[in-house]
């Protein structure tokens, strides 16, 4: 045996003892639970190439308008069948002063606002996702000391814990801008995040960050239409862990300045 | 039985789908983390493997193909990743060695500068080492899933191993031993 193929039969050696260890159990369900969700491509005999990565914009199709029809429908169609049955002194969803006094006091609009009383609980949920391949990449320039990363842009997170609520699993996207500042300079994120499903979507709202932590805010579309996901992530490695609630509505709107006279 | 299951699956079969991925996954994983020597990463390339398997399986002609196919779309979610790396964050995580029993003919140095002289390639180059000293797979299969032409795959086999076989040869000058065995 030569020096070479003793050289080879070493490599060899070595390639087989590093590749001992078996894909973890939690990955492979996570791989199959998010494959269950995820709509197969058919190629058609158009001359589009069939390899073209789905937009988080609107998906085609009729199902989500339908979907989104059908249960404004059905607001509707609670809505005229009696409004004290959907409203029964329950507390609201998410702190702030709540009771039956409240709601009754302006009922119209409450009662456009809201699906019916047996679906309106918020629901806890967790998940976690990991940064995943980029299809369309940001660019990045540098000017005066500051590197800024823009443009169309945005990556497929993979799966590392499922998100404990059915309705949040599917296909995930991020977006981000990015500003990082040289010289120890704060690295500052614009973060947004989609996630799609055969059933409708979860669309973000982007957040500013300079830190690995976010409150993220997606709004619901399709057959979510009228709910709202609202999380703490936090960014720890490559990984957004997701702690939070799917309530019905909107998050409160945004508090009007005070009249403070400068 | 697989040619049925990649039919299967093609067809929209799920369960057909899982019993590929159980039979394939280890492997999958396995050379992901060679290439990649970061277990998080190899995880997410895997995984990112699967999903576009999954998702492009209907576009896939030749249902005898699609282990060579499920390679190539492997390779490329390493290279994602490792652009990916590159991208979002400049610290390199190190894969953590685990100390082996040694088996007599190697010394932990020896596998320590191959470690080290592995890291120090190209991912391209990684990618090929593992392809055929790894899965064994010729060079013109290769050159099928890394989308080169065969010469490419051949030279970049070549300057690949000569660096590792430097980086043991510095190993042995050091130790002054043999193939690098320890007293």
């Amino acid at each position: 045996m030569t020096d070479r193929d003793r050289g080879d039969e070493r490599v060899r050696a070595w390639l087989r003892e590093e590749s001992v260890g078996e894909i973890p159990d939690w990955l492979l369900d996570a791989t199959l639970e998010r494959t269950r969700v995820e709509r197969q491509r058919r190629p058609s005999g158009s001359s589009r190439s069939g390899h073209a990565v789905r937009s988080p914009g609107p998906r085609p199709g009729g199902r989500v308008q339908m979907l989104t029809v059908m249960r404004a429908a059905a607001i509707v169609a609670l809505v005229a069948v009696g409004a004290n049955l959907a409203f029964t002194g329950q507390p609201g969803p998410l702190g702030g002063p709540s009771g039956p006094s409240q709601l009754v006091a302006s009922p119209s609009a409450e009662l456009v606002a809201s699906p019916p009383a047996e679906t309106v609980a918020p629901s806890a949920f967790t998940g976690a996702i990991a940064f995943g391949s980029c299809p369309v990449e940001s660019t990045v320039e540098v000017e005066s000391g500051v590197l800024r990363r823009r443009g169309p842009h945005y990556c497929l997170p993979t799966v590392k814990v499922p998100f404990s609520d059915p309705r949040l699993q599917g296909t995930y996207y991020v977006w981000t801008t990015n500003d990082t500042y040289a010289g120890g300079g704060p690295e500052i994120w614009h973060t947004g995040f989609t996630i799609v499903n055969e059933e409708g979507a979860w669309r973000g709202v982007p957040q500013v960050t300079f830190g690995g932590y976010a409150t993220q805010v997606l709004v619901g579309d399709g057959a979510y239409a009228g709910l709202t996901a609202i999380a703490d992530v936090t960014l720890e490695g490559d990984t957004w862990s997701w702690d939070g609630w799917i309530i019905p509505g909107d998050v409160p709107p945004a508090p009007e300045p005070p009249d403070i006279a400068g | 039985v697989q040619r049925d299951l990649v039919q299967a699956a093609q067809g929209g079969d799920h369960e057909a789908f899982e019993a590929l991925v159980v039979g394939v996954a280890d492997r999958l994983y396995a050379v992901a983390r060679l290439i990649l020597r970061d277990t998080d990463r190899a995880q997410d390339a895997v995984q990112e493997t699967l999903v576009r398997s999954w998702r492009e399986l209907p576009s896939l002609r030749d249902p005898d193909r699609f282990g060579a196919w499920l390679h190539r779309l492997l390779v490329n979610a390493c290279a994602d990743q490792g652009r990916r790396q590159r991208r979002w964050s400049a610290q390199v995580r190190v894969l953590h060695v685990e100390p082996h029993m040694d088996d007599g003919t190697r010394s932990v140095a020896d596998r320590d500068q191959l470690e080290r002289g592995f890291r120090r390639l190209k991912p391209e180059l990684r990618t090929v080492v593992v392809l055929h000293h790894y899965l064994d797979l010729p060079a013109s299969e290769i050159a099928e899933i890394m989308g080169t032409p065969e010469g490419t795959v051949r030279s970049r086999l070549h300057y690949a191993m000569e660096a590792l076989r430097a980086a043991l040869d510095a190993d042995e000058r050091a130790t002054g031993l043999p193939d690098g065995r320890t007293a």
